[in-house]
């Protein structure tokens, strides 16, 4: 599983992980599967204006994306949780409710 | 397609639809009774020249379009009829979202009170009218149950200047409606029954569609998952085009818990690696 947050390295956790099984990563300095820590980085995280929010099956800078099944995503900025996603539709339309700030978020790419 | 207008009227003139339109009162009250909050009155039956302005070309919004409000009518209309949206010289080119002055009809995108759909609405009730247009097909909604239609020619006029809430626009006289109005929505393509009954419930506030905002609020209304809202167990991303924006630029650190299941191994990460079958599935929360 790969991840990049700021301007920080690409961290490969390189976990093996089994297609269509359920698991749960929680990302930060730090990488926990499933509750185990399985990756421990020294990151220094500085935060920029320019660069890019944070996205959800893609990466911002490139065109390659992502297919896996996302039940459940939680973002928090420091300890205060800034994003609760849960996937819905709204008014038939597939997204993500975030239970944070009461808003849908919809697709931003094409398909 | 996009909601072109939309002024809750909660208490302020603030317009949350698409197009860039001045908004002025000129002489509506504000009530603490309203539909959603506050809303604004426009007088009390008699010769009342109480309205709210939008005075800039808001858009040429075609021949499909919508038009939506809550109403409070508190009793019989000055003269010909309860003006809740009116454009364009009432005598002229014109056409109005309006109230038979006896509230027994309402008519909306008519050339004045030609074509009143007959429908009861009641005085000192909220009561939330929609009238549609499709082609030369005008659908009438009352509380979010379609009621009927009127077959009529598809040219309409003054969409944009000396536009009213809650008056007539004739040009040398004013008659205001006799009572409240609350959420009035112009949009420039025909909704569909179902946004009709959504928008009724008075729960959901509808968006732009045009496609570039990331986030649309949906207030909850005192239960946990707001009204329009279903849940699934998952969303899945097709690997080629779809994708999420957080709308998130963390300032102090970033951290992320994801509950996922990988599908295959067919995805790459920024660099355009290919993922090792077997050995490691990329998620992608990148920021870069």
């Amino acid at each position: 599983m790969y991840y990049r947050f700021g301007t920080t390295t690409s961290i490969n956790c390189g976990n093996a992980v089994s297609a269509n099984t359920r698991h749960i990563y929680d990302v930060s300095d730090n990488v926990y599967l499933d509750g185990t820590l399985i990756k421990t980085t020294t990151n220094t995280y500085t935060y920029n204006s320019s660069q890019s929010n944070i996205l959800i099956f893609k990466a911002a800078r490139s065109n390659y994306y992502s297919d896996y099944k996302l039940h459940d995503f939680k973002l928090y900025d420091g300890d205060t949780l800034v994003r609760h996603l849960l996937p819905c539709t709204y008014l038939g339309e597939p997204g993500m409710w975030d239970t944070v700030e009461n808003k849908f978020y919809r697709n931003q790419g094409t398909g | 397609m996009a909601l072109q207008v939309w002024l809750p009227l909660n208490g302020t003139l603030e317009n949350k639809g698409l197009s860039n339109v001045t908004v002025t009162n000129s002489g509506a009250t504000v009530d603490n009774n309203g539909k959603i909050g506050k809303c604004y009155n426009f007088g009390n039956g008699n010769a009342s020249s109480k309205g709210i302005s939008i005075n800039n070309n808001f858009v040429n919004i075609g021949t499909n379009r919508s038009i939506c409000a809550w109403v409070r009518p508190k009793g019989n209309h000055y003269h010909y009829s309860g003006a809740i949206v009116s454009s364009g010289n009432w005598n002229n080119s014109s056409w109005t979202f309006c109230l038979k002055s006896d509230n027994t009809g309402f008519t909306g995108f008519d050339r004045g009170y030609k074509n009143y759909y007959s429908e009861n609405i009641p005085i000192n009730t909220w009561t939330h009218l929609c009238v549609t247009v499709e082609g030369n097909v005008t659908k009438f909604y009352k509380n979010g149950v379609y009621l009927g239609m009127q077959s009529r020619g598809t040219t309409f006029s003054s969409d944009a200047a000396n536009t009213m809430i809650g008056r007539e626009t004739y040009a040398s006289g004013y008659f205001s409606f006799n009572g409240d109005i609350n959420d009035v929505r112009i949009y420039d393509h025909c909704l569909s029954p179902k946004e009709v009954k959504e928008i009724s419930k008075g729960l959901i506030l509808h968006y732009k569609l045009d496609g570039n905002d990331i986030g649309i609020t949906i207030p909850r209304n005192g239960g946990l998952i707001p009204d329009g809202v279903e849940l699934y167990d998952y969303i899945e991303g097709n690997g080629t085009s779809t994708y999420l924006n957080t709308g998130i630029n963390p300032r102090v650190k970033p951290r992320v818990v994801a509950d996922l299941t990988f599908v295959n191994a067919t995805d790459k990460d920024y660099w355009g690696n290919s993922a090792i079958t077997g050995s490691a599935y990329y998620a992608n929360f990148y920021q870069y």
